[in-house]
């Protein structure tokens, strides 16, 4: 189903639950993985994922369709990210690469990671990152996201996004190059 | 350019995360069940009038308490001056009347109620001097009846 039909189904209260269910549907699985990369853990990644579906159906009545759905869907799973983390540090009184190790640590230790020990490396290095650097990492070489939804989704000026892009590259890079 | 093509370009795309068996196939059930509980946003729900109504339902409460505060203070105030006003009108002579009759007061003890109170005076509970005199002339008897009394015993 397009967008342009869930989102006019969703305005008839007859049809407003089918539509949505159609839009976890359509959209679970990009909001999943793009948390879980952000915060590791599974099950910090379920509880995240179904409030940012929780938080859509509270607002999509109110969504303005001059950006696309999905990149409005984005912006609500990075901001959830970006307060998971902000919470976390808080809440340990952790620096920053406290968190990391913390996240590190659930990685090697993770039933739900089985990749390659070079994809681990590669995660283990994108923990190293600032979070927003590690946030435009992910939507451009996982998610194959143009600079332009980058944008869109952070409201950061294309060339910042490369500029950042091509840092993050080359600190993973290095770290690669070094462990 | 070969260390770069050595580096990024040996990383596989994939991430390497994986989910629980039938993961994505639960998740929109499950997100359901809580859609259930929270109203969209703009969407009238049944009850939503009284959450709009909420502070003229407080600006109502407290104008009522002012209300009942107020007329419970004129109403007592216009209580408590009637009965002054009737008691007023009750004559001196009806007042002593009753003092005399509905309780165990004598005339000396009016009077002597009228020394500890000044604005009472002898004049008000009409009380005779005379009376008065008596009584006490009676009281110093005793009193030197019990002396004289007393010092014989004594010797």
């Amino acid at each position: 189903m397009e967008d342009k039909e869930i989102l006019e189904k969703f305005q008839n209260p007859d049809s407003r639950n089918l539509a949505f269910n159609q839009l976890v549907r359509k959209y679970q699985q990009k909001v999943y993985w793009h948390v879980r990369k952000m915060v590791i853990d599974h099950d910090d990644a379920d509880d995240l994922t179904q409030e940012v579906f929780v938080k859509v159906w509270s607002h999509l009545e109110s969504f303005r369709k001059d950006s696309q759905l999905y990149t409005w869907i984005y912006r609500i799973a990075t901001n959830e990210c970006l307060n998971f983390l902000s919470a976390k540090k808080k809440r340990f009184f952790l620096p920053l690469h406290d968190v990391a190790a913390e996240l590190a640590e659930k990685l090697d230790s993770s039933d739900h990671f089985t990749g390659e020990e070079v994809q681990l490396k590669l995660q283990k290095a994108l923990l190293r990152l600032p979070e927003k650097q590690r946030l435009v990492f992910n939507m451009k070489y996982f998610d194959d996201l143009k600079y332009e939804e980058i944008s869109e989704i952070l409201g950061t000026s294309v060339g910042a996004l490369k500029a950042s892009y091509h840092i993050a590259v080359k600190k993973i890079e290095e770290f690669l190059k070094n462990n | 350019m070969e260390e770069k093509e050595m580096n990024m370009n040996g990383v596989p795309k994939e991430h390497g995360f994986t989910t629980p068996s039938r993961y994505f196939d639960q998740l929109p059930t499950r997100i359901m069940e809580r859609t259930a509980y929270a109203s969209p946003v703009g969407v009238t729900a049944p009850w939503s009038w009284v959450k709009k109504l909420r502070p003229a339902f407080a600006a109502a409460t407290m104008a009522l308490v002012f209300v009942i505060a107020f007329l419970a203070t004129y109403t007592f105030s216009t209580i408590s001056s009637s009965s002054d006003t009737s008691l007023a009108s009750v004559s001196d002579t009806e007042i002593e009347q009753y003092l005399l009759h509905q309780s165990d007061l004598d005339a000396a003890e009016l009077a002597e109620f009228a020394a500890v109170s000044p604005p009472h005076r002898l004049e008000f509970i009409e009380v005779r001097r005379e009376d008065v005199n008596l009584d006490a002339a009676m009281e110093l008897l005793e009193d030197k009846n019990v002396t004289e009394s007393l010092l014989r015993d004594e010797y």
